[in-house]
């Protein structure tokens, strides 16, 4: 997925309309904490995981 | 999770005071003394309702019921064992008992070689579970001289039990190395407002301690545990009630331990001291009957405290191990003139008696139970954790 | 009232959100059922078609969620969800599930177990699904799970109590509630459960595979509440014999 240079975890989300409080993201391997959405750079070739729950038993 | 057991598990111990058993046991009723007899496994209540006067009538009925489990879970078999007291020394005093530290009797504590004499002389009327024996002085008796001694024997005992002064958690796993496998301390009466007026004196005055010893012999790995009380001293519903609570939270927290029940009447001894209530043989029937129920599983110990017809009769509706050929002084099997004695025998008969007695009754009368062969460190050396 | 760990619940049915036709229909099972705990799993988001977000469906006033470890393999996969779950915002509350053979997903015991150990010392509040082994839900208990979640039959067989025997024994020894799990195919299943003295339920499948789901849910909440009513009154328990009214044993030797 191509995102644009610069952008923070925060901005990600808010951009495909997620709510920040009920996503985890990993990145490179490694859980965010929430409070670094905002401040998070986005480098090229991170590997970024949006993880939220879904239905499940 | 039973809801009846919550308030029983959920952190240490509480015996709910006297006063408060009472009703628990005055509510109930016959029917719930015919519920009791009919379920597959019963509750507090229900057990409540088998002490209650409202079972008196039934007597026969939880006999049978109570026969019928032990068959089921134990088979028709006796387990025998014998005491060895090895000493009579007594820090404490207690109203009840003739080695009373007050009590003008003959004191001694056996060596360690008076003491493999002993039970060696045991070993060979056939004995294979032993249990040792002691008043409350740790100047006199201490862990040290028991392990000592489990070192020497275990190799020629199925299982080593002791009936001595409470310990702590390090020195009961260092007595488990070092070969003992069952612990039995009795917290003699449950009522809190008994308990100090005949307690009079030394270390057993601290009734929590005493409580809070069965779960230290757990954590310690012992793989089993003897409770019981001293009936005659309060209530003997409200006292069985109370055992048949601690039993509960035991199994609740420590489902590796095994459990057995003593049931000691107070037996005549030094200090004359006359039971405070009456607890007679049907009274005495009747609770053993209802642990049962209440506890398909739990060993029942019947010692010699109890007269022979009485042993006799109880084959087969619920105890499970009987002492033999018992002498309660220090050095007593040796020397048959040894005086000092803890109390008055009331089956006088030998080993071998009762074994026949067993047999006439169609049990099987087992001197050998299990074998602690597997056991890797019986009799080896402390472990590093409890040093 | 159902405690588990420091919360109460009026409700003993709890309900999982996976398998329904519509987030909609979810909703509206879920209100059926009266349940306050419902089970989520954590799964990747489609980056290309995010779809719906069940938390912002369901109330987190209203409902526990319960997030799950399903998908995990061992120990070491069930942790890293449980703390994926955790920093989603999913609290400490865990339905631990370690399910290593995807053709029956029963639970691997030992790694359930490591997995328990590990994760009740970092203060999750571990609920493990397990298979009906009253030694297992006492080592379980042990280590710190705040409840036990033995499986009545194998999940999504609709088999009902098939373990029911071992289930009673867990019930009787059990120190936290005791939650049955997966297997159960019908209202009758559940009724059945709760009658013996579980202190709970969790469906899921049976009601969102259901012609009508809400009906359904409506129909097990009656069940566990049906169940529930008859242990707490003192089920008349299976007779094995009737009280002799002449026996025949002699008690002529007491004095």
């Amino acid at each position: 997925m191509e995102i644009q240079s610069g952008t923070t975890i925060e901005g990600l989300i808010l951009g495909m309309d997620l709510n920040p409080d009920t996503v985890v993201v990993e990145c490179d391997g490694q859980i965010v904490l929430r409070e670094e959405y905002g401040n998070h750079v986005l480098n090229t070739g991170s590997r970024v995981e949006l993880i939220r729950f879904v239905g499940g038993g | 999770m039973v809801e009846i057991y919550s308030n029983l598990v959920a952190g240490e111990f509480i015996v709910p005071p006297f006063q408060e058993l009472g009703p628990l046991i005055g509510a109930r009723t016959a029917g719930d003394v015919e519920k009791a007899l009919v379920a597959e496994r019963i509750d507090v209540d229900l057990f409540a309702a088998l002490l209650s006067p409202e079972a008196e009538p039934y007597l026969p009925i939880m006999a049978q019921r109570a026969g019928e489990l032990t068959r089921r879970r134990f088979g028709r078999v006796i387990q025998l064992y014998a005491p060895l007291y090895l000493s009579n020394y007594c820090g404490n005093r207690c109203a009840y008992c003739g080695f009373s530290a007050e009590n003008v009797i003959d004191r001694r504590v056996l060596s360690l070689e008076e003491a493999e004499q002993e039970a060696n002389l045991l070993a060979e009327r056939g004995f294979q579970h032993i249990l040792l024996v002691s008043g409350e002085a740790p100047g006199r008796l201490a862990v040290d001289y028991l392990a000592q001694l489990a070192r020497r024997l275990h190799h020629r005992f199925a299982s080593i039990a002791i009936e001595v002064q409470p310990l702590s958690e390090p020195d009961y796993a260092q007595l488990f190395l070092a070969g003992i496998t069952s612990v039995a301390v009795y917290q003699e009466t449950y009522d809190v407002e008994v308990y100090p007026k005949v307690h009079l004196a030394g270390p057993k005055q601290d009734y929590r301690y005493r409580l809070d010893t069965p779960a230290r012999v757990a954590r310690a790995g012992m793989r089993e545990i003897g409770i019981g009380a001293l009936l005659g001293l309060s209530d003997w519903r409200l006292e069985g009630l109370a055992l048949g609570m601690h039993l509960a939270w035991l199994r609740h927290r420590f489902w590796r331990t095994a459990f057995t029940v003593s049931f000691p009447r107070i037996r005549p001894s030094a200090g004359g001291f006359a039971p405070m209530t009456w607890v007679g043989e049907r009274q005495l029937a009747q609770l053993i009957f209802a642990l049962r129920i209440f506890d398909p599983d739990v060993g029942l110990v019947l010692s010699t405290r109890e007269e022979a017809r009485f042993r006799d009769g109880m084959i087969g509706m619920g105890p499970t191990r009987y002492s033999a050929g018992s002498c309660t002084a220090p050095g007593g099997y040796s020397d048959p003139e040894q005086t000092g004695e803890q109390f008055a025998i009331g089956d006088l008969r030998t080993l071998d008696e009762v074994c026949l007695a067993i047999r006439a009754k169609g049990y099987d009368p087992v001197r050998k139970d299990w074998d602690p062969v597997f056991q890797q460190h019986a009799g080896g050396e402390v472990s590093r954790q409890y040093k | 009232m159902l405690s588990i760990a420091d919360r109460t619940f009026r409700s003993r049915l709890l309900v999982g959100t996976g398998k329904f036709s519509s987030s909609a229909m979810m909703v509206a099972a879920i209100e059926a059922s009266a349940s306050e705990i419902v089970t989520v799993a954590l799964r990747r988001i489609d980056l290309e078609d995010p779809g719906d977000d069940i938390m912002s469906m369901l109330s987190r006033d209203r409902y526990l969620f319960l997030p799950n470890t399903s998908g995990a393999r061992d120990a070491d996969e069930a942790v890293r969800l449980a703390r994926m779950a955790r920093a989603s915002g999913g609290g400490e509350w865990l339905k631990l599930e370690v399910t290593p053979d995807p053709r029956t997903l029963l639970p691997d015991p030992v790694e359930t177990l490591k997995a328990t150990e590990i994760l009740a010392a970092e203060g999750f509040k571990v609920m493990p699904y397990m298979n009906a082994d009253p030694i297992l839900a006492l080592r379980l208990q042990d280590v710190g799970a705040v409840a036990v979640m033995p499986l009545g039959a194998p999940i999504g067989t609709n088999l009902g109590m098939i373990t029911r025997f071992q289930i009673e024994i867990i019930i009787e020894q059990a120190r936290v509630p005791v939650i049955v799990d997966a297997g159960l195919g019908a209202p009758s299943h559940a009724a059945e459960a709760m009658e013996i003295g579980a202190d709970a339920v969790l469906v899921n499948t049976a009601i969102a595979v259901a012609g009508d789901p809400v009906r359904m849910a409506r129909a097990f909440a009656m069940a566990v509440e049906a169940g529930r009513d008859a242990f707490e009154s003192g089920l008349g328990r299976k007779q094995i014999e009737a009280v002799a009214s002449s026996p025949t044993t002699g008690l002529d030797f007491l004095k």
